[in-house]
């Protein structure tokens, strides 16, 4: 299943995301861009990052696909479900099949309708506390073994370092202030996803597509594109919307139908 | 000036307190909540999630009312807010509806703003 080509791209990812801690990186486009790469990795369903926010709650800061059940999916797990356990243990979590464990009774169900069988959970640590996870979906049983776990942990410490070193995030005082911080850059590009999918009759999914595209194309932070957006600066237009940007076909999508 | 550096300067409490305030804030509003027991019968009861505003479907939603009647997203979620209120249904659940299409924002003849659709 694994072929040959994956060590480099397991080369590439990192090189792309060391290079991306460069000054004002955007931080949500990076943390997108670690999610499609698990995908890629680890031939995935899906994959996404969740951040505790100043209450507590597992918030998800970026995801592989922004299919709304996705993302329920992810938030679901504040009562019950493998990043909820992996954040209050710190120790990360490998179901290769969810029909074989009965902890989490609602998840298990909300993930196997979506087309989800296998999970998991890591956690993006910070000295003895846990931040948030890296949350990962496949869609068939398939058994990570050691150097995927090490893999993932890996990736779960690149997307710690991401936030922790984000400038805005290092304007908050305390910790769970900057984990706030980075949620709060997740606001604006919700509101620009809506503006564009009310505007050109688009789905969230490809309204956030085209507001990464544009923001690549026009060489500008994606946080920046939304909040130029939802304060009137700017207004994209379809003629604006590129093509050919590497969003791969999103995996899993076709079990989604009808749903 | 981060937002809990503002709430910090008007409150004078300090970071880990300003926490402990919401943590406590949140947990006030439940006892509230099931005390006034006013939730209509057929509602599930609302999960501790579905108080706070950090839900994705919330900001969507404001973004897209904001679009059909061109006012601001902080305007549009004040109207997302008062519609709740008054149809009495948590707000995610109005925000859903909205980016659903089920229900949206009109500007009409005199300029007055309007809901129409399903509820």
């Amino acid at each position: 299943m694994r072929t040959p080509s994956r060590e480099s791209l397991l080369s590439r990812t990192f090189v792309q995301l060391a290079d991306s801690l460069v000054d004002e990186f955007d931080l949500i486009e990076l943390l997108t861009l670690l999610s499609l790469r698990c995908v890629e990795l680890f031939e995935a369903g899906a994959a996404g990052i969740l951040l505790a926010d100043q209450r507590g709650t597992l918030q998800v800061v970026a995801a592989s696909s922004e299919r709304a059940r996705l993302l329920e999916l992810f938030q679901l797990q504040n009562d019950q479900g493998p990043c909820l356990d992996c954040y209050s243990t710190g120790s990360p979590i490998s179901v290769h099949d969810l029909r074989s464990v009965e902890r989490w009774p609602l998840f298990t169900a909300e993930a196997e309708a979506a087309g989800y069988r296998g999970v998991g959970a890591f956690p993006l640590r910070l000295r003895d506390e846990v931040i948030g996870t890296l949350n990962i979906f496949m869609a068939d049983p398939v058994e990570l073994g050691d150097q995927d776990l090490q893999i993932c942990q890996a990736l779960a410490d690149v997307a710690t370092i991401a936030i922790l070193q984000h400038q805005a995030v290092q304007q908050a005082e305390n910790l769970s202030g900057q984990l706030q911080q980075a949620l709060d850059s997740r606001i604006a590009i919700e509101q620009a996803k809506g503006i564009l999918a009310e505007r050109f009759h688009l789905e969230m999914t490809d309204a956030f597509a085209q507001l990464r595209r544009f923001a690549r194309g026009s060489n500008q932070r994606l946080s920046d594109v939304a909040a130029a957006l939802v304060l009137g600066q700017i207004v994209l237009d379809p003629s604006t919307f590129g093509h050919g940007v590497d969003t791969p076909p999103e995996a899993g999508s076709s079990l989604e139908q009808g749903s | 000036m981060t937002r809990s550096q503002v709430a910090n300067s008007i409150t004078g409490l300090s970071a880990a307190q300003h926490d402990d305030a919401l943590i406590a804030a949140d947990a006030l509003v439940h006892v509230i909540l099931a005390a006034q027991g006013s939730t209509p019968a057929s509602a599930e009861p609302v999960p501790f999630r579905d108080v706070g505003l950090f839900r994705a479907e919330i900001h969507q939603a404001s973004g897209m009312l904001s679009a059909q009647i061109g006012c601001t997203v902080a305007d549009a979620l004040v109207q997302l807010r008062g519609r709740a209120y008054a149809v009495e249904k948590p707000i995610a659940e109005l925000a859903r509806d909205v980016v659903l299409g089920r229900t949206r924002l009109l500007r009409g003849a005199d300029n007055q703003i309007e809901w129409s659709g399903e509820e």
